[in-house]
This record gives structure tokens, sequence and C-alpha cells, in this order.
């Protein structure tokens, strides 16, 4: 049997005191459950009271800034095994626990710098070692910072949440860039992803622009969703068919190409929605992208980054491990379902099965991590 | 059994421990992916230099702790100590045959 990762040898990298540990999970659970707080406000559940609404109006930063680009910026960190890396992780959760405080200039403030902060990480590890993959993710990082920025010059909703969009997509294009290393591709292949890639940043610089609505740029912009999809589902490791998948490798294979799938149909619907006329940031397409795609990015990935990060095996997966999995699908497909209709009952049922998708997820990954 | 013949059976008792270690991101094992870039092995120590494959990923602290793990168990008593190599990149031309094949390499011909 091949042993998978996660046992361990006294640590070279990530800290593993136990407080810190629980600090950093505290952080992310801090940002993740007030974010999704927000969301559920939003399509209509009483959870706060008047007072209590910051989480609504910073729901999209909270998710984006405080959860995923935490996440994101502590697992660098974690592999450049310098210090100093750890400022990006810390400054994100600075600018959440700013954000909960009611201080949303302050948060913002943290945000960039958090995500500044990650764009020098990329950078040092280009300097190592220069690849494309790492490239691509450090223009994610480019994207989180410019997506913060435009917040606080309280540019047009659109721009700052593609840019923030972006920022998720490009490090999951990255990463999924670096793992294709392993299997052929052809050149054809790899000018498609450079093309498609181009293709979203063009359109991220013209959406940048200030003083217009830039519709035409919208709609590129999630074609080149729908593109990178296709590419995903074409050549990506987790759709190479004829591999020996078992246990959690097939649980994320399967993650993965349903989000691949949620995200070649938000790109469509988003980019049918701009030709006729529709925001960039109508919810629909919106919440398909960020919950059917980047969560099912989450859900696939988690059972292999946590153990390695927490230096904690994972048991094999149960019967109900891919539950989560599956509510998050079917939320997805309900939410699109209310957007589409605009039936409030509907959407709400929706969040509701998506929030509860997640939590279920999170109890999932707690059981399964041994002591 | 003399001393090459020692030198070899511990050499492939010790690949045959990496052989159960995986990156669990690609299924496949560390000594196929060709991630193995030296092992010195002496009577009383295990050195191992392991090249991998991502920099911007934690995944690799945890590979090298799974191979220490796995030479500490096939190997008790002896000092196990796993580093990066410094200055080797990873590429295609570091997998196993076995591993090309699985991988779809050899389909391209």
């Amino acid at each position: 049997m091949i042993k998978q990762a996660g046992v361990g040898m006294p640590s070279r990298g990530f800290p593993r005191a136990s407080a810190l540990v629980i600090a950093i999970a505290a952080a992310a659970a801090l940002a993740l459950l007030s974010g999704m707080a927000g969301g559920l406000v939003r399509i209509g559940w009483p959870l706060l009271p008047e007072r209590l609404v910051s989480p609504v109006a910073l729901h999209s930063a909270l998710m984006v800034c405080g959860f995923f680009g935490f996440g994101i910026s502590l697992e660098r960190a974690a592999a450049l095994k310098k210090p100093v890396a750890f400022a990006a992780p810390a400054l994100a959760a600075c600018g959440t626990v700013s954000a909960l405080a009611l201080q949303p200039a302050l948060a913002g403030g943290f945000w960039l710098a958090a995500a500044l902060a990650l764009v020098v990480v990329y950078a040092e590890m280009l300097r190592r070692t220069p690849a494309l993959y790492t490239a691509v993710e450090g223009a994610g990082a480019l994207a989180w910072a410019g997506g913060t920025l435009w917040w606080l010059l309280d540019r047009p909703f659109s721009a700052v949440v593609a840019w923030w969009a972006s920022f998720l997509v490009l490090t999951i294009a990255g990463e999924r860039r670096e793992l294709a290393r392993f299997v052929p591709l052809s050149g054809r292949a790899r000018q498609g992803y450079l093309v498609v890639l181009g293709v979203q940043a063009l359109a991220l610089l013209v959406l940048a622009v200030p003083w217009r609505e830039h519709p035409i740029a919208g709609g590129f912009w999630w074609a080149s969703m729908s593109l990178l999809a296709a590419w995903l589902l074409r050549y990506d490791l987790a759709c190479r068919p004829g591999m020996l998948r078992l246990a959690w490798s097939l649980h994320t294979a399967r993650s993965l190409r349903l989000g691949y799938t949620w995200m070649l149909l938000a790109g469509a619907w988003g980019a049918l929605n701009a030709l006729r006329g529709m925001p960039l940031d109508s919810p629909g397409p919106l919440h398909m992208l960020l919950l059917g795609f980047v969560f099912s990015m989450v859900f696939g990935h988690a059972p292999i980054v946590l153990p390695a990060l927490l230096r904690r095996p994972v048991s094999a997966p149960g019967p109900f491990a891919f539950v989560p999995v599956a509510m998050m699908t079917l939320g997805v497909a309900l939410r699109a379902l209310g957007d589409a209709s605009g039936s409030t009952g509907v959407r709400a049922g929706a969040g509701a099965l998506q929030a509860l998708a997640i939590v279920a997820f999170a109890l999932t990954m707690i059981r399964h991590l041994r002591r | 059994m003399d001393t090459n013949d020692t030198f070899d059976a511990d050499r492939r008792r010790a690949l045959d421990a990496l052989a159960q270690v995986s990156d669990p991101e690609i299924g496949e094992s560390i000594v196929d992916l060709g991630l193995v870039e030296r092992l010195h092995i002496t009577p009383s120590a295990i050195d191992l230099t392991l090249v991998l494959t991502s920099p911007t990923c934690p995944m690799g602290d945890a590979i090298a702790d799974d191979a220490w793990q796995a030479l500490q168990e096939a190997f008790p008593g002896r000092e196990i100590s796993v580093s990066e190599a410094e200055g080797v990149e990873w590429d295609p031309s570091r997998l196993s045959d076995s591993a090309r094949e699985r991988l779809g390499w050899n389909d391209e011909a």
C-alpha cells in the first residue's frame, strides 16, 4: 500500500505548536463564518440584529480576503519556510478582525498589505525557481491587491469582484498547471493555456479603467472562465483517463471535475448575461463560480493539503465523505434556479444548503484528521 | 555475503521503503517520480536527498517527513536524515519507465 503524506518527524517549516494551529484555525473560521453569515443575511435569513450588519456589506471581502486570502498566503508561507512570509496571513487575519470591529477602511488597508506581502512571497519564489505556474499564481496575488485597492477606492463593484475572483481562479490555474507538468502536454495545449489566461488578464486591465462600464470586457472575462474550464476538463491531471484513483484521490478528482463543470457553466452564463447587457457581478454566474467552482476546489484539495499543513494523517474516507460535496452541488444548482427565476425562497433555501455543506465538510475533515 | 552484497541489499530495502511513500497530489511513489536525488547508506546512518517538485506547496515537507518515517521503520537504530536538494529542478526525464507509462508519456510517441 502506498503511504500517504502526513506522518512526521520534527517539523521543518510549518509551526506545529497546537496553540498556533488553534489561532490559525480560529482566524480562518472567523472569516469563513462571518462571511457565510453575511451571505445568508443578504438572501433573507434574519441571523443578525441590525447593529451587527457589517458582515453583510463585507460578505465578499470577508470571503475573498479574510478566508481565501488568509488560507492561500498561509499555504505559501509554509512552503517558503521563511518566518517573514507569515506576515501575509497575519495581516489578512488583522483585516478580518478589523472588519468585524466595524472598521472597513482599516480592514481594507490590512488586506491590501496582506496581498502585497503575498506578491513579495511569490517574487521570492520566482527568484528561486522561475516557472510559469508560479508567475500565474503571482498574477493571482496581484489581482487580490488590485481588487482590494479598487474596493478601497470605491470603484464599481463589478471591477472589484472580477479582480477578486481572478485572484482565486489564477491561483488555482497556476496550481493545476504545475501538476500538469507530470503529464504530457502538446504545444497546442500549452499555447491554449497562455491564450486563455491572456484573455482574462486583458479583460481585467480594461475593467480596471475607471469612469465607465466595460460590458465587452466583462463578457470576455466570463468567456475566459469557460475556456479555462474547458482546458482543465481536457488536460488536467484529475480528468486524465486511465489513472488509478482510490480513497481521497478519487474524492479529489471527482470534486475537481465537478468544479470545472461549474466554472464552464458559470462562464457561459456570465458571457450570455453580458450579451444581454447585464452587469458582470449579477449574482447567478458569480455564485456559481465562487461556490460551485472555488468551493469544489476547496473540498477536493483539503484532504490532501490539511494533513500536510497540520502534520496529521487523514483516515480513509467513509461512505458519507462525499455527502458535503453532493450537498454543495445541489445547493449551487438550486441557487442557479433561484437566481434565474428571481425566487427569494429558492435562493434562501439554496444558500442555507450551501452553508450547511461547508459546515458538514469542515466536520468531515475534523473527524478524519487523526490526532 | 560480502560488503557489496550488504550494500546492495540495504539500498534495495531503502528504495523499497521509499517506494511506499507517495505524492498524494499525483498518486505516484517518490521513487517513480524521480524525487530521490541521492541515497547515501552507511552501517550507522542513511542520508537521503530529495528533489521537491513545488516551490509554492507545503506538501514537500510532508513528503520528506514520510520518507524519513519509512526509512526509520525499515532501518531501526540507524540515524536517518532527509534533506532537500539545492539547485536541482525536477523535470519529466526523472520519471521511471513505469510512471511514464501510467501518466501517458508513452502515448505521445
